[in-house]
This record gives C-alpha cells, structure tokens and sequence, in this order.
C-alpha cells in the first residue's frame, strides 16, 4: 500500500506499508526519509545505507538512490521531498529577522550558509513529534494543504536546527582547530556516525569503521572522543540500546532474539547495559509498557 | 483541549507557593517554562489532573487572567482555531515544556495552548 499525496507546491508526501520495494531514481528535491518499523536499504551513489527505526535518513536533490525494501512484514515508512520553492521560502524566512518568534528561543538559528546534510540522523525530539502528528494526518486522509504545510514548514525547522545544534556542538569541542578542518572533521565524523547507525547489528571492527570515514583508526577514536565526549564503541553501545528499547516497547521478542538482532554477544552483558543506562531492567522496561 | 492549569499571579512566587503547600495541603508537581526563561511553579491537591501554576506577576501585567489549555496537538489546534478568525501572538513556537501557542482575547485575557512533549528519553 502506497499513499502519494502531492501538494499544488510540489511538495510531496509519501505513506507507505510495504513488504517490496526496489526503486532506482534521480533525487529531484531535498527529502527526507523515516522508517517506523523494519530494516530498509539505500543505495546513494555508491554507499550502501539500512535505515532503521529511531533514524531518518536526508537525501540532497540531484543524488541518484536505490530504495529497497524486502521483509517478511510490512515496513511502514513515510518520505517526505520539499520542492525547491518551498526550500527557497524557508530559507529566505530563516535568514531575515522574523519577529514572529520571541527572542533567544531557539527557533531561530543565524546562519549565513544555508546547506544540507545527506546522512542519517536520530530521530529525536521535536522532529519526531511531528513526524508522528503528521503520519496520523496522512492516515486520516487529510487533505488541508494549509496545514500540511505547515507541518512540513516545521519538520524541515526541526531537521534544520538538529543538523546545526550536532555542527556547533563539534566546532565547539573543536574550536582549537582551523576552520576548514573543524569542516573536514565534522564531514568524516559524520560518515562514522552513519555507518555505526546503518550497522549497529553486525559485528563492527574499527578498521572497517575508519575506512568508512577516510580516518587512521586513531586518529577516528581521537576525533570522535574530542568531538561528542564519548567513543565509536560507546557510541554504538548506545545505538544498541536504543534499538534494544524500541523493540522491548513495541514488539514480543524474547530477550534472546533481542540481543542478537541488536548485534550484542550476550543476554548477561545486554542486561548489565541496559540496566546501568535506563535504571531500570529490560523486562521491567516492557512490563512498564504492557 | 482541556483545561490543563489554573494560573495565579504572584510578586512573590516563594511566598505564594508556601501558601499553598502550608495552609492548603497542595503538593509540588514541578516546574514549567512557558514563556522563554520564565519558570512557573506547578502545585496540585488530591492528584488532580488540573494543576495551580504560580506565575511571576509582572508577565501578567497586561492581562487579566492566562488560561492554558492542554492540547494533543498544538499546530492541528492554532491551525483551527486560526481559521475560525483568532489572531495568534506568535505562530506556534517551542519551549522546554513543549510547544506553545497564545492569543489574546479583547479584554485582555491571554489563553495558550501547551503541547506537553518529553524529551527525557533521549
């Protein structure tokens, strides 16, 4: 099942429920892409990408991409591509001083270089609020354009200010760097992330990770320490977890199939994890939503 | 949308929230950041669901009283209440308690609308 919504803007909705799906196409406008339950393939260009719940992935216009889709049970997933107008708009909105927002709230970040992140990202906070308000509309068959809109005015705020808090937080913790290497950094740093978001599940060496990201191994550690306090491994332990939740919360695997879908060894070390994270056991965590 | 606090203004928020707590037996439900950097103390009896929130006095200068109704959906919401010819102070914009939106009736009365969002799991 597929539900296209095209707005007289060209902005465009998708909604969809499928088991397959295996699409090559030139990416005509800024998109972005959320998978609320199942494993998803990309292929942009070259790089081979799986999207899972708890991320989206955002891909710039003119990329040439593969969407596959191939599972047992449907996948759920909602695409959403802003046209180029709509992007022109937001971009001219954000950059002038708009009164309509009370000073130093955070809806407004300065920015003189207005550009785009293809990767993947967490989907967290606010942007993961209205994504879901937004899906309930499609499913409810709405067709206020106004409204729609305004969601997707407020989606793409949302990306937009996730993408600038992650650069000003490296080039803070970077500061001592020039600028274009801060930029370099951040750009390679950004490839470890994406390929600790896309693999969490399989056994993931460091030399593969630094390859990935066109790093020395030490030199990845090094930067990525530097730049979000914590290391890869960390990093990946923590990605593990959160998946480990969302399928604790929404589904009734054993904890057995749990820990190896999530690419951890053992059921024990699992325990011990999620425990000295969220205080509190897995099993009290999904008896705490039964 | 629901009515989700009753707010009172007070000089002195300290002095208003011992009130409540000594004489009236409410108890601390938290805090709640409604407009930026003005935190309001929130205080409730017998667990109800509609809480006090103690505001500073001076946000309230202009207004006669500040209704805040709890909505599931804030942007849904100010978009409907916008077509039927409510005016909105702001569009719709984000706090730490959430999202908010406000207008103002013509005596005066300020009358928000809170999405409450927890972003604790992240």
């Amino acid at each position: 099942m597929e539900n296209v919504l095209k707005l007289s803007n060209e902005n465009r909705i998708c909604s969809s429920k499928l088991t397959y799906k295996n699409t090559t196409e030139v990416n005509n406008n800024f998109s972005l892409h959320v998978n609320f339950n199942g494993d998803e393939k990309f292929v942009l260009n070259k790089k081979k990408l799986r999207l899972f719940p708890h991320n989206f992935l955002a891909i710039n216009p003119g990329t040439l991409y593969s969407d596959i889709i191939d599972s047992d049970s449907p996948v759920q997933k909602l695409s959403i591509s802003f046209a180029k107008g709509f992007i022109d708009d937001f971009k001219t909105s954000f950059l002038e001083d708009d009164n309509y927002f009370p000073d130093n709230y955070g809806n407004h970040l300065p920015s003189q270089n207005l550009t785009f992140n293809e990767t993947i990202f967490p989907l967290l906070g606010d942007l993961k609020y209205n994504i879901e308000h937004l899906k309930v509309l499609i499913r409810s068959n709405c067709q206020d354009e106004l409204l729609l809109n305004e969601f997707l005015y407020h989606i793409l705020l949302n990306y937009y200010t996730l993408y600038q808090k992650d650069i000003l937080f490296v080039e803070e913790s970077l500061k001592d760097l020039q600028f274009a290497t801060r930029k370099e950094i951040y750009r390679r740093l950004s490839l470890a992330k994406e390929y600790l978001y896309s693999n969490f599940d399989q056994k993931i060496n460091i030399c593969e990770l630094s390859k990935y990201s066109c790093m020395s191994a030490t030199h990845l550690i090094r930067s990525f320490r530097q730049a979000y306090h914590t290391t890869p491994h960390q990093f990946l332990i923590n990605i593990r977890l959160q998946q480990a939740k969302f399928l604790l919360k929404n589904t009734s695997y054993p904890i057995n199939n749990i820990v190896t879908t999530v690419g951890l060894d053992s059921p024990s070390t699992f325990i011990k994890l999620f425990k000295m994270r969220y205080k509190v056991t897995p099993l009290k965590y999904r008896t705490s939503y039964n | 949308m629901r009515i989700k606090y009753v707010t009172i203004p007070s000089g002195n928020i300290a002095e208003a929230e011992t009130f409540f707590v000594k004489f009236l037996g409410f108890t601390h439900k938290g805090e709640l950041e409604l407009w930026p950097n003005v935190r309001c103390k929130l205080l409730s009896n017998n667990d109800s669901d509609v809480h006090i929130a103690i505001i500073p006095n001076k946000c309230t200068l202009k207004q006669k009283a500040v209704i805040i109704f709890n909505t599931e959906n804030c942007l849904q919401q100010y978009h409907e209440i916008t077509k039927n010819g409510v005016v909105f102070n702001h569009k719709p914009y984000y706090v730490s308690a959430g999202m908010i939106a406000d207008f103002t009736d013509k005596e005066g009365n300020q009358f928000i609308l809170l999405e409450e969002r927890s972003y604790l799991e992240e």
